[in-house]
């Protein structure tokens, strides 16, 4: 891994069109700007983790009636 | 082909009725074959069985998000819809993954990433998006239709 260190204020530029920019750091929080033409894909980490754990909770979560929820779904068309 | 599935049994499916998810989902990078299925044979439903062609055992439970999100946002840039071989006037369905826990009245649907899946070619894709907007729990019933599980002493 590339390891730079950079003062608040300061910025590094990934290739010509991306720019992250050191805002504020406050204690263990650091915030970043981040310059990035509109269709770069831009996430937090911790997303992919919350995905994977919501689809592998969706996997195994199948103890019901399809019935009873088919019925709760037209109940709530309905209202 | 045959299909053996936990949950239905043995189905015999056609080759063009299986969906082609090149990449998997999140967690499943290796789950490449579905095939959808009525949820509920005698009654019309929102839902759909997402049945893996290679895990017996392995089902999701689908939706369509716009039902609950009728302004639901998912924006495909030009590399998304090459993914997943979506040229010009090529159609797309978008559905969501449902999270059923022991008291169902609490069901979700993830709304951070859909699936996309191209009626062309049967070529699937599950996207995250980059949006905060939405959860990856969003409720399919309104509060006054859930009730609350009774908490043991």
């Amino acid at each position: 891994m590339l390891v730079l260190t950079r003062k608040v204020g300061e910025s590094i530029k990934i290739n010509e069109d991306v720019k992250i920019t050191v805002i504020d750091v406050k204690g263990k929080n650091i915030r970043l700007g981040i310059e990035a033409p509109r269709e770069t894909k831009i996430y937090r980490e911790e997303v992919f983790l919350r995905i994977k754990e919501e689809n592998q909770t969706a996997a195994i979560s199948h103890q019901f009636d399809p019935s009873k929820v088919s019925q709760l779904m037209k109940d709530k068309i309905k209202k | 082909m045959k299909l053996e599935t936990t949950r239905f049994g043995t189905l015999e499916v056609e080759e063009k009725q299986v969906i082609q998810f090149p990449d998997g989902l999140y967690g499943f990078e290796k789950e490449t074959r579905f095939t959808f299925l009525p949820f509920n044979p005698n009654v019309e439903s929102p839902m759909e069985w997402m049945q893996s062609a290679l895990s017996p055992h392995l089902a999701f439970v689908i939706t369509d998000p716009y039902l609950y999100v009728p302004d639901y946002k998912l924006k495909l840039l030009e590399e998304d819809r090459k993914k997943v071989g979506l040229g010009q006037g090529d159609t797309f369905i978008t559905r969501s993954i449902v999270t059923i826990p022991e008291n169902y009245t609490e069901m979700t649907t993830n709304l951070v990433a859909p699936l996309v899946i191209n009626l062309n070619n049967g070529v699937a894709k599950q996207f995250v998006l980059t949006s905060m907007e939405y959860d990856t729990r969003h409720y399919l019933l309104p509060e006054e239709m859930r009730t609350t599980t009774a908490t043991p002493h």
